[in-house]
């Protein structure tokens, strides 16, 4: 009795020990199917890119878009591979530096999305020379966007941009604040009211306590790595712990959610007036009608910290020119209203020629003011020193 | 080559490939995890501070005894709910009792993630509860937001039917006939489930609760969409040492950990199942 | 010898007469339980004597089961009632009524030893410890199973579990003790073993026992009454001999023991096989041998009669001269007369 008692517990254990097992054998084999198969003609264009769900969907659309009605279409053939964000594959940037190290050439890498911080960690990894130097003559689009990528200037070309905002109720406030000083004051003024996600569980969140902290310090602290630079965020934590009793609380304690959308949820449920948030994801729930119409957003001053958007074309691809002529099409006024009206993507380029009933809160917000943050590793230790001292400073 | 000797290689042949997996998935993480807990992160030295921070540092030793909280109050309350429930499913005889029973599992059914949203919608602040509340003229504030009574709330919402479903299966085993012949002998009903019903499935309520214990230990999702910053569930205590702090060494000392309080359930749990009673024997 | 009757009722006044002088122990009064899907008794009228054991005998669902329940407390009666020693018991929890019941089986608690079964109720009554343990030994004694007190009913078999569980419900000294298909579960040696001790038991203390069965042969050997019962309702009570000589209808009459049917005019016939003999003179009618079985002391034959078969009990004498074939003279001595719609 007691022996088949163990047999049997021993057998079941074993059972679901191969079960995991297996599925992490066929994980990995997926994982790694490689790309050394080549464009099969000069006409497939393959374009990578990766992130949430949306960007797929857009995604989808431009190449759907751009197969069939723009100047290329019948010239070039777009495809897309699109990775998930979060899945637990390999990401873009590993894989594109795991082809570039193995020196394969004729790969389909034909071009591919990228973030800031993709961007940023391609550089470090196998450097910007990995990448085609982009030669504008073959983008002729190009001429109409002036944003530029702090990282790899010459070999990206930014197709969209998106930036942290302030989201606020309009009912409640009517006269949002419009530098961080009277946000300060407003936040003192309506305790309970203001909530920005724990750094290291959101964009937003980061950005937030991040230029808090930075506004604080020189100018060129934001795009540098050097630990050094530590020692001055004492002034700017001291900010935070002072606005800290103000914040959102609940069950009497204060509350710094996570993820964006926990704050963003706070706000639409009216248990605080006003958030960080990013201005697309804001836009997009409330087109899709998730958010109340009565949440806007505004920019202060000094503005918290945007992203560009960008494409490369990765030397060891396969097809140069269908590559260019993605990128120049996705500079095209149908492809920017695209992006605008899908996702509430910044457009670049000029919206005169634009539909932008719907977003006109988008036209506000200049790419060119965007505050672009690079801190590397740093923000590790800042994530770390903020959950001490602030996050469990109740 | 004899027989026999085939026979042996083909049958180790046949386990070969599954021994493989388990030592490369299973065995072979968790012992380089052990490893590594005990090594400096940047010099890969031996030391012991990958512990000691879990028990000396302030915040994370409020974490640990959060956790503990969390977990020792859920356990309690729903083997308590379930017991009572499982012993209303087996004993009483009526409508209501049957639909309870086929809807009681119900949500085991519902992904983690809509049930955590579907509590938050009903228990924050501006909730469902509080609506209510409106329509007679009450602002009802339960902040249980953020808050280890929301946590809890929540861990009883996906326990006690699992709980219940486990003693019920122990209690459904206790033949009626023990039942009649000690109220046939003059047993009234707190005597039966003193001397009868207690001692025939306790074994069963043992086995739930340390179920409860272990799966509440590493729990996340709950906690991340419903706790507060400070203190953590150690799930993502974890989840901040490994993903935002990136330090793998502190991670595998807390996973260390984790395992080690489960360990304790754990070994409960084998005790009591293999442990036979004189009875039983 | 020719008995026709309509009824059971002739033979039951018969027998009430007999023991109008005994003490009544249990009386049942137009009682009726129905169970939410219309099964159930109605109309049961019962009287049980004092020193008595009355079997419930029938077929599985007849309703012989409820009844029991019903008297231990386990089933509420929809309507009627059910007195012992006069006081009515209806609204008497289980616990509170003189009666005690033997279950089929899982009747004792597995985590506790045979002493703690057996001391459980009366540490209930406040009885002294060394009460307990002197009338547990002797209670052992009576069911023949000394010395088991420290064991766990696991380690026993099933007959020696029932044994137990018998001794239980004495130690407690019931008005009443309540049977439920207790030996069915055990084979049929130790079946018949345990039907002479429950006998010899009941005749040393001699108590009330109702006892409910669907054998028929535990039914005749054990019992001083039978109910025999039919879809809800009985269908004759009497001794066993009443019943198995005088069977009040067709369904008696082909429930107990063996029985041949055979139709003559518009009757029916019930002719046991000892009752049929093979005569070599005149005969009631012709058969045709179909097979002869030596039994042991007798020889059992069947033959074909017109259309139908009968069984017929002989002597080794007369098998002897019975093959295959032949052709026999049949004479009908004791039986039973049915209409032929019954």
């Amino acid at each position: 009795m007691k022996k088949m008692k163990v047999k049997a517990l021993i057998a079941a254990l074993m059972a679901g020990v191969m079960t995991v097992g297996m599925m992490g054998m066929t994980g990995c084999g997926g994982g790694s199917s490689d790309s050394e198969s080549g464009s099969s003609d000069d006409k497939t264009i393959t374009i990578w890119a990766t992130g949430s769900d949306n960007v797929r969907q857009i995604y989808e659309t431009l190449v759907e878009d751009f197969n069939e009605n723009s100047d290329y279409a019948g010239e070039y053939t777009a495809e897309l591979q699109f990775m998930l964000s979060g899945t637990g594959t390999q990401s873009l940037s590993d894989m594109l530096a795991a082809a570039y190290k193995a020196n394969q050439t004729n790969t389909d890498y034909d071009l591919v999305d990228l973030s800031g911080d993709d961007l940023s960690k391609i550089v470090s990894q196998i450097g910007e020379e990995a990448l085609v130097k982009l030669d504008d003559s073959k983008i002729p689009n190009a001429d109409r966007v002036s944003a530029e990528s702090t990282v790899a200037t010459d070999y990206v070309q930014p197709y969209r941009g998106t930036t942290v905002v302030l989201a606020y109720d309009s009912e409640t406030v009517t006269n949002p604040p419009t530098t961080m000083d009277e946000l300060t004051e407003w936040i003192k003024a309506n305790p309970g009211r203001f909530a920005y996600n724990a750094p290291g569980t959101g964009g937003a969140g980061d950005s937030f306590a991040r230029t808090a902290v930075y506004n604080f310090m020189p100018e060129e602290a934001i795009t540098s790595d050097d630990p050094s630079w530590e020692e001055q965020w004492d002034e700017g934590f001291d900010y935070l712990k002072d606005i800290h009793d103000s914040m959102y609380s609940s069950g009497g304690s204060i509350v710094y959610p996570n993820k964006n959308q926990g704050t963003l949820d706070l706000l639409n449920q009216g248990e605080i007036d006003m958030c960080p948030n990013w201005a697309d994801m804001v836009l997009s729930q409330r087109a899709e009608g998730t958010l109340k119409d009565s949440i806007k957003i505004t920019q202060i001053d000094p503005a918290f910290t945007g992203s560009l958007q960008s494409l490369a074309i990765p030397t060891f691809g396969s097809n140069e020119d269908g590559a260019y002529a993605f990128i120049d099409y996705m500079l095209t006024d149908a492809a920017q209203e695209i992006m605008v009206r899908q996702m509430a993507a910044i457009p670049l380029v000029d919206t005169s020629n634009i539909d932008m009933t719907g977003y006109e809160d988008i036209q506000n917000l200049d790419v060119n003011n965007f505050r672009i943050m690079s801190i590397g590793d740093l923000s590790t230790d800042f994530n770390q020193r903020w959950d001490s001292e602030i996050g469990a400073g109740n | 080559m004899s027989k026999n000797l085939k026979q042996k290689l083909v049958a180790y042949g046949m386990v070969l490939p599954a021994f493989l997996v388990v030592m490369l998935t299973v065995a072979y993480p968790i012992v380089s995890a052990v490893i590594q807990s005990f090594q400096d992160g940047s010099t890969g030295e031996f030391t012991l501070a990958n512990y000691t921070y879990f028990f000396t540092d302030a915040a994370q030793r409020s974490n640990l005894l959060y956790t503990l909280y969390i977990v020792i109050v859920t356990v309690v309350i729903a083997i308590v709910a379930a017991y009572l429930l499982a012993l209303y499913l087996r004993f009483v005889k009526s409508k209501i009792s049957r639909a309870i029973g086929m809807l009681y599992l119900l949500p085991r059914f519902v992904p983690a993630m809509c049930a955590v949203y579907a509590m938050i919608t009903i228990i924050r602040d501006t909730g469902l509860i509080n609506r209510i509340g409106q329509l007679f003229g009450v602002n009802i504030n339960l902040g249980m937001m953020y808050h280890a009574s929301g946590i809890i709330t929540m861990n009883l919402w996906f326990n006690i039917p699992f709980a219940a479903m486990m003693i019920a299966a122990g209690l459904g085993g206790i033949p009626d006939s023990i039942i009649e012949a000690a109220s046939d002998v003059g047993a009234g009903k707190l005597r039966i489930f003193r001397t009868m019903i207690l001692p025939l499935s306790v074994k069963d309520v043992v086995v739930a609760a340390t179920f409860v214990f272990m799966s509440n230990v590493s729990s996340f999702t709950t906690p991340y969409l419903m706790g507060g910053n400070a203190p953590k569930m150690l799930g993502i205590a974890l989840f901040d040492q490994f993903n935002r702090y990136l330090d793998y060494n502190r991670s595998a000392a807390l996973s260390v950990i984790m395992f080690l309080i489960c360990s304790v359930s754990a070994g409960v749990y084998i005790y009591t199942n293999l442990k036979e009673n004189d009875w039983e024997k | 010898m020719t008995n026709t009757m309509a009824g059971g009722t002739a033979v039951e006044e018969k027998t009430e007469a007999a023991a109008e002088n005994r003490k009544v122990k249990l009386e049942i009064k137009d009682m009726a339980k129905k169970y939410d899907n219309g099964d159930g008794v109605e109309h049961i009228n019962l009287k049980v004597y004092e020193g008595e054991i009355v079997t419930f005998l029938g077929p599985s669902g007849c309703g012989k089961s409820t009844i029991l329940r019903a008297i231990g407390g386990f089933a509420d009666v929809t309507s009627g009632d059910i007195l012992i020693d006069g006081k009515s018991i209806v609204n008497l929890a289980p616990e509170n009524r003189p009666t005690a019941m033997v279950f089929q089986s899982y009747n004792l608690w597995p985590h506790m030893t045979i002493y703690e079964n057996l001391a459980f109720g009366l540490k209930l009554r406040k009885i002294p410890k060394k009460t307990i343990d002197e009338d547990i030994k002797k209670m052992l004694a009576l069911v023949s199973m000394s010395g088991t007190e420290k064991k766990y009913p696991s380690q026993l078999s099933g007959g020696q579990q029932q044994r137990i569980a018998i001794a239980r419900s004495l130690l407690l000294k019931p008005s009443l003790l309540l049977l439920d298909e207790p030996f069915s579960a055990l084979d049929a040696k130790i079946r018949q073993q345990m039907r002479e001790e429950l006998k010899r038991i009941q005749s040393e203390l001699g108590i009330t026992v109702i006892f409910v069965t669907h054998d028929q042969e535990e039914a005749m050997a054990i019992s001083h009454r039978i109910v025999v019962m039919n879809k809800g309702k009985f269908d004759q009570v009497g001794t066993p001999d009443e019943i198995y000589d005088n069977p009040a209808t067709l369904h008696v009459a082909s429930f107990i023991g063996e029985m041949n049917f055979i139709k003559q005019n518009e009757t029916t016939l019930a002719v046991r096989p000892e009752d049929l003999t093979v005569t070599e003179g005149q005969g009631d009618m012709e058969g045709t041998v179909s097979t002869v079985m030596l039994m042991g002391h007798y020889v059992l034959m069947t033959a074909k009669v017109g259309d139908d078969m009968v069984k017929c009990f002989v002597n080794r004498e007369i098998g002897n001269k019975l093959e295959e074939g032949k052709i026999v003279n049949l004479k009908i001595g004791k039986h039973t007369q049915f209409p032929m719609s019954a």
